[in-house]
């Protein structure tokens, strides 16, 4: 079954995404350090580049499907510069000879094989090291090594994994089955430090065959949100076993990288002609949730690169479309799981100035959930674990079917001292002054692990769940002091060392936006 | 089936009282023990049991249960659920009044209905009208004080003392929420 199954998972692989991601993978249990993994147009036709553990530069171009003479011909450009242009990278000496390889999920043709030796011929010549061509076939059984034992066995864990597998790619990622898939690979018992950093490489590899789907649909928030739900575990089973940072770094940066392209191709996405537009006839409020999602994948990955130092072009349109959406009321607050992407498109409005109107759209969630979600509200938004597809079935549900829910539901705020408390920072207090005594009609509520690091968990077993009431009366001074103080200590090492990966996560695990957490992106963000 | 046994036995948890269904409740998302805020501004864990119902059934070879009887089967464990919860509840709601002192004592008189609504906190609507509590009676003394009632209201003393506590009540609900502020 498990070479079947990446048989057909190498026959759909994409490079981008798919095949460049396993592939490292392959690359880093073999003892290689991974210098650059990414495309870009200054990659000179190399996707990865690496030292083997020999001292040798090996550079790759990655591409998927077979390669007959056609195809050769187009990529040619792509080949010439893998083989001749030197690699680039601060830790390599100009001049220094590498290794290329062509890497294809399928085959060679013989003429193409032929064209390569009569090349190989004159790059000797001329003092280049030869092309290898690496094919499908040669990489099973680097992949089967890779994930070795790790492949389910029991019956209903194979139907699960299955299952996962065989998904259409197209917003049905199950992320709950998923991550339960993840926590059987990575248990938090028993293994010992080898082996959890051989399966924390392995979850990778199996997130690779995993999310195919979506990529091959382009459904790059699902792929997006895989992605971090993989990287999360890696850092929480490396926290865990205490790993040293080369046990699981590297597959951790990896999986990370994946994750920020799925992001990047998501927000390319959006802002290319017709992004938003529909596709088939669809609800408004559908329209204006995935403008929300889409706008706040376009924000985030805007603020990362912005706080890396960069200034990529697409900003100039990035802000004015989601400055547009913002004031043409285009986005939904479908329910609590919708925060971090507020947040996100908050932050970016503040980035430009747009100050009072991104607070002012912090205010209308706030009065968004002291109607709905107060104490003694029937109709409650749903909480931040209930995805937005799933919010929006319900809503229909209700619409359709609006039958009587046996007993009274006992509503409750996830996002809401988050957001007072971001106000209090930014000294809204007259705006807080008028909602307060709404605000005082609300119970909010908390979730603190156990363990700090199981806040990397999709669900935890142990913890406590808290509902707190805000105060009655409430003194500013003491709002604003509690506002601006923040223990991080609370939160996982991975979330506190590194803040894109923390902005991503809110993004994948809404469930997980504590006071705290937001807090502290909003130091770095805001 | 499996959908229809649930109905059935959900149906069945609220039919054991109307109180129940009038009781605001959620799950708990994660982790195994939570905590809450009263209105006196204190942490109270709450402490979670176990509510098990065991149920016996006898198949016979070859026959399963007709409709009226898999409703049935269902239903069981559902009054049994929502009787257990009943219990407790009266348990919960008996040491809860003893800690905080709202005890009257004996038969149902008009003194003792005016002294138990003295004692226990109510809410005001928009226009200052009172939102009345509910009164948990059997159905003896259910009877009763719905004959009782109707001849009390006639009584001036009754209505004075009835207006008196509503107002002291409007009173303190005001005081209440006038604390529901931002101050300095």
């Amino acid at each position: 079954m498990k070479e079947r199954l990446v048989a057909d998972w190498l026959t759909k692989a994409g490079e981008r995404g798919g095949l460049d991601v396993a592939f490292c993978q392959v690359l880093l249990a073999q003892g290689c350090k991974i210098l650059r993994a990414g495309h870009s147009p200054t990659e000179l036709g190399k996707d990865i580049t690496a030292i083997t553990r020999n001292r040798e530069l090996h550079a790759y171009q990655i591409k998927s499907g077979d390669i007959g003479l056609k195809e050769f011909e187009q990529i040619q450009p792509q080949v010439i510069n893998l083989v001749e242009a030197d690699i680039l990278h601060p830790s390599v000496r100009r001049g220094s000879k590498h290794r290329p390889f062509l890497v294809t999920s399928g085959n060679f043709s013989e003429p193409v094989e032929t064209t390569v030796q009569g090349l190989n011929d004159s790059w000797k010549r001329r003092g280049h090291q030869p092309l290898t061509l690496i094919r499908g076939t040669e990489l099973l059984p680097d992949f089967m090594e890779l994930a070795g034992d790790f492949w389910p066995v029991e019956p209903p864990e194979v139907r699960s994994f299955l299952t996962l597998y065989l998904t259409e790619g197209r917003g049905d990622l199950d992320h709950k089955g998923f991550a339960a898939f993840l926590r059987r690979l990575l248990p938090d018992k028993q293994l010992t430090k080898p082996v959890t950093a051989r399966r924390i490489a392995a979850a990778g590899l199996f997130a690779s065959y995993l999310l195919e789907a979506f990529n091959r649909q382009g459904d790059h928030w699902s792929s997006f949100c895989g992605w971090i739900i993989t990287a999360a575990h890696q850092a929480w089973a490396a926290e865990i076993y205490q790993l040293p940072p080369k046990a699981w770094q590297s597959s951790f940066l990896l999986t990370r990288t994946a994750a920020l392209s799925a992001l990047e191709r998501l927000s390319d996405e959006t802002l290319g002609p017709d992004g938003l537009r529909p596709r088939e006839p669809e609800f408004d409020d559908y329209t204006r949730m995935r403008n929300t999602i889409a706008s706040s994948a376009v924000a985030s990955w805007h603020l990362m690169k912005r706080r890396d130092g960069q200034h990529p072009a697409s900003g100039d349109i990035a802000f004015p479309l989601i400055s547009r959406l913002a004031r043409d009321g285009r986005f939904y607050f479908w329910g609590e799981s919708a925060l971090p992407n507020f947040l996100a498109i908050f932050w970016m409005l503040e980035h430009h100035g747009q100050n009072w109107f991104g607070e002012e759209l912090l205010l209308q969630i706030i009065n968004a959930l002291t109607k709905q979600n107060q104490k003694l509200s029937d109709d409650p938004l749903q909480g931040p674990e209930i995805s937005p597809d799933k919010c929006f079935s319900s809503i229909l549900e209700k619409l359709r079917n609006p039958k009587p829910r046996r007993g009274r539901r006992a509503p409750v705020s996830w996002s809401l001292e988050s957001l007072v408390q971001l106000l209090a920072i930014r000294m809204r207090r007259q705006a807080l002054k008028a909602r307060w005594w709404n605000i005082t009609q609300v119970e909010m509520a908390s979730f603190k692990p156990t363990r700090n690091a199981d806040t990397l968990l999709w669900n935890c077993d142990e913890g406590e769940e808290m509902e707190r009431l805000p105060g009655k009366p409430q003194k500013w001074g003491e709002l604003t002091a509690a506002a601006k103080s923040n223990d991080i200590s609370v939160l996982p090492r991975i979330l506190q060392d590194d803040p894109d990966f923390a902005l991503m996560f809110i993004l994948a695990y809404p469930h997980r936006a504590s006071t705290t957490l937001v807090k502290a992106l909003d130091k770095i963000y805001g | 089936m499996t959908e229809i046994r649930n109905e059935a036995m959900f149906d069945a948890i609220y039919s054991v009282s109307p109180l129940l269904s009038q009781i605001r409740s959620r799950p708990q998302r994660e982790g195994k023990s939570s905590s809450f805020e009263d209105e006196q501004g204190s942490v109270q864990p709450i402490n979670y049991k176990l509510i098990s119902i065991p149920v016996q059934l006898k198949t016979k070879e070859a026959r399963g249960l007709s409709p009226t009887e898999f409703i049935e089967l269902a239903r069981a464990p559902g009054i049994g659920m929502g009787t257990e919860m009943m219990r407790r509840l009266y348990e919960m709601l008996e040491e809860t009044t003893k800690k905080t002192g709202n005890v009257v004592n004996g038969p149902l008189t008009c003194d003792l209905f005016l002294d138990l609504l003295e004692k226990i906190q109510f809410d005001f609507d928009d226009d200052g009208n009172p939102i009345w509590p509910s009164l948990q009676l059997n159905s003896d003394a259910h009877a009763k004080f719905k004959l009782q009632y109707p001849e009390w209201l006639k009584e001036p003393k009754f209505q004075e003392r009835l207006k008196l506590i509503v107002d002291q009540q409007r009173d303190k609900f005001y005081e209440r929420e006038a604390c529901r502020r931002l101050v300095d």
